[in-house]
């Protein structure tokens, strides 16, 4: 029983921080419909700095930020390849990916290990102040927790705003909003740098959670993410009012979820993207025929 | 007032299908003016709406309006004086956003998109007060889905959301052309309405001979690139259909269609 407990407030942690992620590819590939393949580049971005700065002893929280404007930047070098310079969007993404190959591992060599004294969002101020009697692994699931809710929070409120409008018109219409008066390139760009910023920002909390970084840690991260995104849209399609964060966080959690039990039923870790593969590739068929049954 | 000046226009230019639209083509519409264009497929009357608009770049010529040069500005910069309603009904308005959304973004058309709340009760309210207006009893559906609304319907808020801010210039792309015939007059009628209530300088075009004579205070006639016909003021108001019709007629069956 304690065994379970302690499965599932790992899984449950893992799809709380990988959420994060969620967010950032439901906002390209759902409402921009921009595939952007950035992310497999800029999540270990985020976390390749984050080993480096938590090991110069920089407070883990402002680590946290740092990453996530690195990735916004990252976001914005794509974002410019394919509205400026006219490059297809599957293109633009993967020439990004392919440069912050090389730009982790400058920052961060191919394996980066944080000590175990370091503090980090989760052993650091506030959670040691606050969680103080509470085991590491809670404490790992409260902060997540924490995170992932206040930021669908924080996009949610966005997407009410007026420039989270424009964003979702922009995926849904170009012409409405060039009709608007407003450059559709550059409220796209917009879009680009505020999911790139969040997949870093996850990177970042995957390396403090596990204490380190590895140049392979961003293959198949987009895999994941759409997958998770997918997932939790077809969870909740029936129920037209859950709102699509609300989707990507049970995505996410479903997903790591179903890896877990996978593993557990004796799959090779080896095989897991090849898993991943295979079961994204169902999602989408699964999802093409329902669409198709509802039409 | 808009000018369109000197207007030389060649599609794929140097290549194969090179195709000569205009040559050396001007058009002045006037302030307040109702301008209805009508010709067959071909003669250039798309062409120069997407030229007026900013969607085509001429070789040659310039696009004036109220005496401001406007022909190097982007689309989306002449969109902040220009509303345009589209053949297709999907075009003009976001499919999977509510009424109220597609209002609300409209009416800060021109304004910053910042991280101001898109919506307030008073906002709310006006918007309900608009769709009322239309009489369509879409004021209690403001959080439908505007893909989900008739072609009609949505014709409709396409020219309430075109109209929503100050505009210089309305510009009309066959507007009814893919309504059914009750619909098409409702539109119509809702158009005269918005352009006299606004005294608002429109072009609008057309395959519909009788709105073209019906509606607006002027009336051109183009083909392949040049107008055959153009009455305005007393000449445009003892014009019949028959009348247009003939001379639509004797082009068309040069051109063999």
């Amino acid at each position: 029983m304690e065994r379970f407990v302690n499965l599932a407030v790992s899984v449950l942690t893992q799809g709380l921080i990988y959420s994060i992620l969620t967010y950032g590819v439901y906002i390209t590939y759902k409402i921009l419909d921009f595939p952007d393949l950035t992310v497999d580049g800029s999540f270990p971005l985020g976390a390749a700095i984050t080993a480096v700065l938590l090991d110069r002893g920089i407070g883990p929280w402002i680590v946290l930020l740092t990453a996530s404007a690195a990735g916004a930047f990252s976001g914005l070098v794509t974002g410019i390849i394919h509205v400026k310079f006219k490059v297809r969007d599957l293109l633009a993404g993967i020439i990004t990916m392919t440069a912050l190959f090389s730009i982790n591992l400058q920052i961060a060599g191919s394996n980066y290990s944080v000590a175990r004294t370091t503090p980090t969002i989760f052993t650091g101020f506030p959670a040691d102040a606050l969680l103080s009697k509470a085991p590491l692994s809670v404490r790992k699931l409260v902060i997540s927790l924490i995170i992932a809710v206040a930021i669908k929070l924080l996009l949610d409120l966005y997407f009410k705003t007026k420039a989270g409008l424009l964003l979702i018109a922009s995926g849904d219409n170009e012409t409405f909003v060039t009709s608007l008066a407003v450059d559709t390139g550059k409220v796209k760009i917009m879009g680009i740098v505020i999911s790139d910023a969040l997949v870093a920002l996850c990177g970042s909390l995957v390396c403090q959670e596990q204490r380190s970084f590895s140049a392979t840690m961003g293959t198949g991260q987009m895999v994941f993410a759409l997958a998770a995104v997918i997932i939790g849209l077809t969870l909740f399609k029936k129920a037209g009012f859950v709102k699509g964060t609300t989707c990507a966080l049970a995505g996410s959690v479903v997903y790591k979820a179903c890896i877990q039990v996978a593993i557990l039923l004796g799959l090779p870790a080896n095989l897991l993207k090849l898993v991943t593969a295979v079961l994204f590739l169902g999602i989408l068929i699964i999802g093409r025929s329902k669409e198709e049954s509802n039409a | 007032m808009l000018e369109v000046k000197n207007i030389t226009m060649t599609y794929d230019k140097g290549g194969v299908n090179e195709l000569t639209i205009f040559k050396d083509f001007s058009l002045t519409i006037n302030d307040g003016q109702f301008l209805s264009v009508v010709g067959s497929n071909g003669s250039g009357k798309t062409t120069l709406l997407n030229i007026i608009c900013g969607s085509l770049t001429p070789q040659e010529g310039s696009v004036i309006l109220n005496g401001n040069d406007i022909s190097a500005e982007k689309e989306y910069r002449r969109n902040r004086l220009i509303g345009r309603v589209y053949q297709n009904p999907s075009v003009g308005t976001c499919p999977n956003m509510t009424i109220s959304e597609n209002l609300a973004l409209a009416d800060n058309k021109g304004s910053r998109f910042g991280l101001r709340p898109a919506f307030d009760k008073k906002k709310e309210r006006e918007f309900r007060d608009l769709v009322a207006s239309l009489s369509l009893g879409l004021e209690d559906k403001m959080d439908m889905k505007m893909g989900s609304l008739s072609g009609g319907q949505r014709q409709a808020l396409s020219l309430l959301i075109a109209t929503l801010r100050p505009i210089d210039f309305l510009v009309l792309d066959e507007h009814t052309a893919a309504l059914d015939p009750v619909n098409s007059e409702f539109i119509m009628e809702l158009t005269r309405k918005t352009v006299e209530r606004m005294h608002l300088m429109t072009i609008m075009v057309t395959h519909n001979l009788r709105h073209a004579v019906e509606y607006g205070d002027r009336l051109v006639m183009m083909d392949k690139g040049t107008t055959v016909l153009d009455i305005d003021g007393e000449a445009k108001k003892h014009t019949r259909v028959e009348d247009v019709l003939g001379i639509f007629n004797s082009i068309s069956i040069e051109c063999g269609n």
